[in-house]
């Protein structure tokens, strides 16, 4: 297994480095001085400043040594600096980081839980008037876009049932107990709203899952030996069912991400997806680069845990 | 073997009701079975005899199949009458059965020797340690090596041959009093179904359990058991000691089915095979089932399913023509 | 030579054959298709929906585009008789708006997912079909584009080089094409060996031909069910980036209502339902069609 370990997370290290190239072919590819897109607010930037940042990254050189020169300044965790924020730009996305990381861990939590519960229950009664509510119900909220259901669910919830706040992270002044409580109250409604899309799929994954499971022989065997209802499902149908939901929930990172751009734009949550959306109006060409490569780098850890995960729960890829 | 059947089967019937129709997969099925004795069953597939072991454990899925009529007796209980709480201690350790496809029959996910205990945990009173050397103890009497070891393993790292052991084991675990088995060599090569035969022979010479063989393989049955029931269509229509009905089948259908195996006690011959198709159990026909393809048929065979006759101790054929029949092959 | 004449007139008719082969198929997928009310009725909300995107100028009640700034008569109006969905912060009729809309989704949604469909069935076929070094190449590149986000790539992209209507077309349709690729392979892959193809290959008949007339025809469904289903997702993923404010201003698009919903959506709840809801309807348009397609290719699986 451990040789299945490493092998992942070999691939997954020239993953990172081909999105650096892409992000540099990017940069030269578009239209405009390449430099203006190494310097947030450019118009800010005096002119030395400028001039420096041009011999640096080697301008006047030949394409490959500038893409050594991008590599190996990316690889410093230099991303450049911001005469929009005055901050270097790695600081400024390190402090939002963490907002993002609870919203979308909060909301991975809560898919995979509803989810699986929803779809085994589904499954324990197939084809019933229940069943075929619920996968209607689930298509439809596939469908939806997922920043609307926020902007819905802000009207609903919060503008005519004034059950969460509307905005923000979490009131200001607070400390110890209230300050927690108060976090949570405000990670209620934009947790929920950024898996549901999601949500609907996986519910209906899982009981497409358990059915399949539920089909195969050794269902039979544990019958046979005398198992009851409870054994049978969670003991070998349930344990079997995960092992596809896993590999689907490394797929799901990137969506999980995407919808947080969305979602904290819509509930103005200050992480690095709000400010994503920030650095798109402002036109800021440094900043959208550098949370595609941190985006980018998220997403192909979160598969390469869903991989790692699945070979913990599949003994087939444990033991050879 | 003698004394009173451990399994008595009575009149069993199980259908199937589909869209296309009711599909009547076991259609009056019955034989006793004792302590210590090895039945076996044949027959084509479709002949009902995998639906009737089914039926026997009460294992068959409720839509679209059920056990219309009949009784199944177990150490004096009828077992379709009992609730599904009394069923389920019967099954895994009064009557068990092992299955056909050793691999898709067993839980990828689990060790075989936590299957195996937790078959001996359902039904009894012991911790998890001590079900555990239960069944490693289980696995080494059916003559897996290294057990200790083996048991920690997972099917994918097993071969067929251990494989389908480990289902026997998890089969007797318990100590049932009736074992069924069904197919128990058909997934596998021949060498290894040989020492599965050798293996199921010796478990049949040392404890009590009754086994039934289930087998579409008349060679698998003829080294295991010492009587064979022949089933056709739902029906069985023939039960004999395995020695008579290789040497002197007595209804027409066992006939064919002598004629169509090679065989080393009869020299070269011609392998015949029996005109006609296997019946569509939706719309079988009438009378006897087998009149369509029967060499022997005449205008009776139509009309009436000829009753399961006893010949003499033992042996019983369903067939209304089988003594003149007989007379005709001697003379 | 007489081979020649052999293969051509094999050729012809074949071409013959598998028409009439494919026209009874297809009529047997459209009885079976019409059985299935779910997916009539999503054939049926696209077609009205297309129809609204066509005969848009005809039917819009006002013009779309026409503003009353600074009136405060007629901005942020709820809806009413004169405005059947309200007016927006720039006194621009919402319902015209969402009429309009229809086209910008529409066209984006179909035009990106027939890229896709190109892009992806083609190098899908050659993958399944030569299968060894060339399948491993191609292959590898899918994987590679599996695992990239792809939501970001296009964000940058279109962020970086312009939010046209082309521009998100090409750069959505240039995204989603691996699984379009994947399914094609593996139908190539299982199509390869069976019994039609070997008999073809031994009268002669060429890789082109083989590809195209035999395989083709019978490989393709699967891929249209997975078109379908992409045509909703291209939806959603433009009307993401219009939200996010990188679409096309000068178009109306549902996703930018939705952005400009986002600053006035707390007192003109009519700017963020209507919009929204249309994307949803047409969502499940396609995806009810794209589930109807699979169901009638595949009826065997539901029958128990």
């Amino acid at each position: 297994m451990i040789r299945y370990i490493i092998k992942r997370i070999l691939i997954a290290i020239p993953l990172v480095l081909a999105i650096v190239c892409i992000n540099f072919v990017i940069i030269h590819s578009a239209p405009g001085d390449p430099v203006a897109f190494m310097i947030s607010g450019v118009e800010n930037a005096t002119p030395e400043f400028m001039a420096m940042k041009r011999a640096e990254l080697g301008l006047d050189k030949p394409m490959y040594i500038q893409l050594l020169i991008y590599l190996d300044t990316i690889l410093h965790g230099d991303l450049g600096y911001s005469f929009i924020y005055h901050q270097p730009v790695a600081d400024i996305i390190l402090q939002r980081l963490q907002a993002t990381l609870l919203l979308t861990v909060t909301s991975f939590v809560i898919t995979v839980a509803v989810g699986i519960f929803a779809g085994v229950s589904a499954a324990k009664r197939p084809y019933s008037r229940t069943d075929a509510f619920f996968t209607i119900g689930a298509l439809g909220i596939y469908s939806m876009p997922d920043f609307w259901v926020g902007l819905i669910a802000i009207i609903v919830f919060s503008v005519h049932l004034h059950l969460t706040p509307i905005f923000g992270i979490v009131d200001p002044g607070l400390t110890g107990w209230d300050y927690w409580t108060n976090l949570l109250w405000h990670l209620a409604l934009p947790a929920t709203t950024l898996g549901l899309g999601r949500l609907a799929l996986y519910s209906r994954l899982s009981r497409a899952s358990m059915l399949e499971v539920m089909r195969q022989d050794y269902i039979t065997t544990a019958w046979a030996k005398g198992c009851d209802e409870r054994a049978v499902f969670y003991k070998h149908g349930l344990r079997n069912a995960m092992l596809p939901l896993v590999t689907v929930l490394g797929f799901q990172t990137s969506f999980l991400f995407a919808g947080a751009v969305l979602t904290e734009t819509v509930f103005a949550w200050p992480g690095i997806g709000r400010l994503l959306y920030q650095s798109i109006f402002f036109r800021d060409y440094l900043m959208i680069q550098s949370l595609f490569l941190v985006f980018s780098i998220l997403t192909i850890a979160g598969n390469l845990l869903a991989d790692i995960a699945y070979a913990f729960l599949d003994p087939r890829i444990r033991y050879k | 073997m003698p004394g009173d059947p451990v399994l008595s089967v009575k009149e069993l019937k199980t259908y199937f009701f589909t869209r296309k129709g009711v599909v009547k997969a076991v259609d009056g099925v019955s034989f006793d079975l004792h302590k210590k004795e090895a039945l076996g069953i044949v027959g084509e597939s479709g002949s009902g005899k995998s639906v009737t072991c089914f039926s026997i454990m009460r294992l068959v899925p409720d839509p679209p199949g059920r056990i219309v009529s009949g009784e199944v007796l177990f150490k004096g209980r009828d077992l379709l009458k009992l609730t599904s709480a009394e069923m389920r201690k019967v099954r895994g350790s009064g009557i068990s059965m092992s299955f056909q496809d050793p691999m898709t029959y067993l839980n990828p996910v689990m060790r075989v020797g936590d299957q195996i205990a937790e078959a001996i945990l359902l039904h009894n009173d012991v911790d998890k340690q001590k079900a555990f050397g239960m069944a490693v103890r289980a696995m080494k009497f059916t003559e897996i090596n290294n057990p200790e070891k083996r048991a920690f393993d997972y099917p994918h790292q097993l071969s067929g041959g251990m494989r389908q052991r480990i289902l026997i084991s998890m089969a007797l675990a318990c100590e049932p009093d009736v074992l069924i088995a069904d197919e128990p060599t058909t997934a596998l090569d021949v060498i290894v179904q040989h020492e599965i035969l050798n293996l199921l022979r010796d478990i049949r010479n040392e404890i009590s359990t009754g086994m039934i063989i289930v087998s579409h393989d008349l060679g698998v049955v003829a080294e295991v058991c010492e009587r064979v029931a022949v089933m056709y269509a739902g029906n069985i229509v023939e039960i004999a000691a395995t020695k008579e009905l290789f040497e002197n089948p007595l209804h027409p259908y066992t006939m064919g089915l002598m004629e169509s195996i090679p065989r080393a006690d009869r020299g070269k011959r011609r392998l015949l095979t029996i005109p006609g198709a296997v019946p569509d159990l939706t719309n079988p026909p009438s009378g006897c089932k087998f009149h369509p393809r029967c060499p022997y048929a005449v205008a009776e065979c139509k009309t009436q399913l000829p009753p399961l006759e006893k010949v003499d101790g033992g042996r019983y054929v369903r067939c209304m023509k089988y003594a003149e029949i007989l007379k005709m092959r001697r003379s | 030579m007489a081979s020649d004449n052999l293969r051509i007139e094999s050729g012809v008719q074949k071409a013959k054959r598998s028409l009439k082969v494919q026209a009874k198929s297809f009529a047997e997928f459209w009885r079976r298709y019409r059985k299935n009310r779910a997916a009539v009725l999503g054939l049926s909300m696209v077609v009205a929906f297309g129809s609204m995107a066509i005969l848009a100028p005809i039917i819009s009640p006002h013009n779309p585009f026409e503003m009353h700034l600074q009136d405060f008569t007629r901005i942020f109006l709820p809806p009413d008789n004169l405005h059947l969905m309200g007016t927006d912060q720039y006194g621009r009729d919402v319902f015209s708006r969402i009429i309009w809309g229809a086209r910008v989704s529409l066209m984006v949604g179909l035009v990106a997912a027939a890229i896709s469909a190109a892009v992806g069935m083609t190098l899908g076929a050659i993958s399944g079909y030569y299968g060894g070094r060339v399948d491993n190449a191609i292959m590898r590149f899918v994987d590679m584009f599996l695992t990239i986000p792809t939501f970001f790539l296009i964000l940058t992209i279109v962020a970086i080089f312009g939010g046209s209507l082309t521009n998100v077309m090409l750069v959505i349709g240039l995204t989603i094409w691996p699984s379009t690729a994947r399914l094609m392979r593996a139908e190539f892959l299982s199509f390869r060996e069976k019994e039609f193809v070997q008999a073809a290959r031994s009268i002669g008949a060429g890789d082109r031909h083989i590809m195209f007339r035999e395989i083709a025809p019978n490989a393709i469904f699967p891929a249209i069910v997975n078109a379908s289903l992409q045509v909703g997702s291209a939806i959603l993923t433009e009307s993401a980036l219009s939200f996010l404010g990188l679409g096309d201003p000068n178009n109306v698009s549902w996703g930018f209502m939705l952005n400009d919903a986002l600053s006035s959506f707390l007192r003109a709840w009519w700017m963020a339902l209507f919009p929204g809801l249309m994307i949803t309807l047409v969502v499940i348009s396609f995806n009810l069609i794209g589930d109807g397609m699979n169901d009638a290719l595949n009826p065997y699986l539901k029958e128990r």
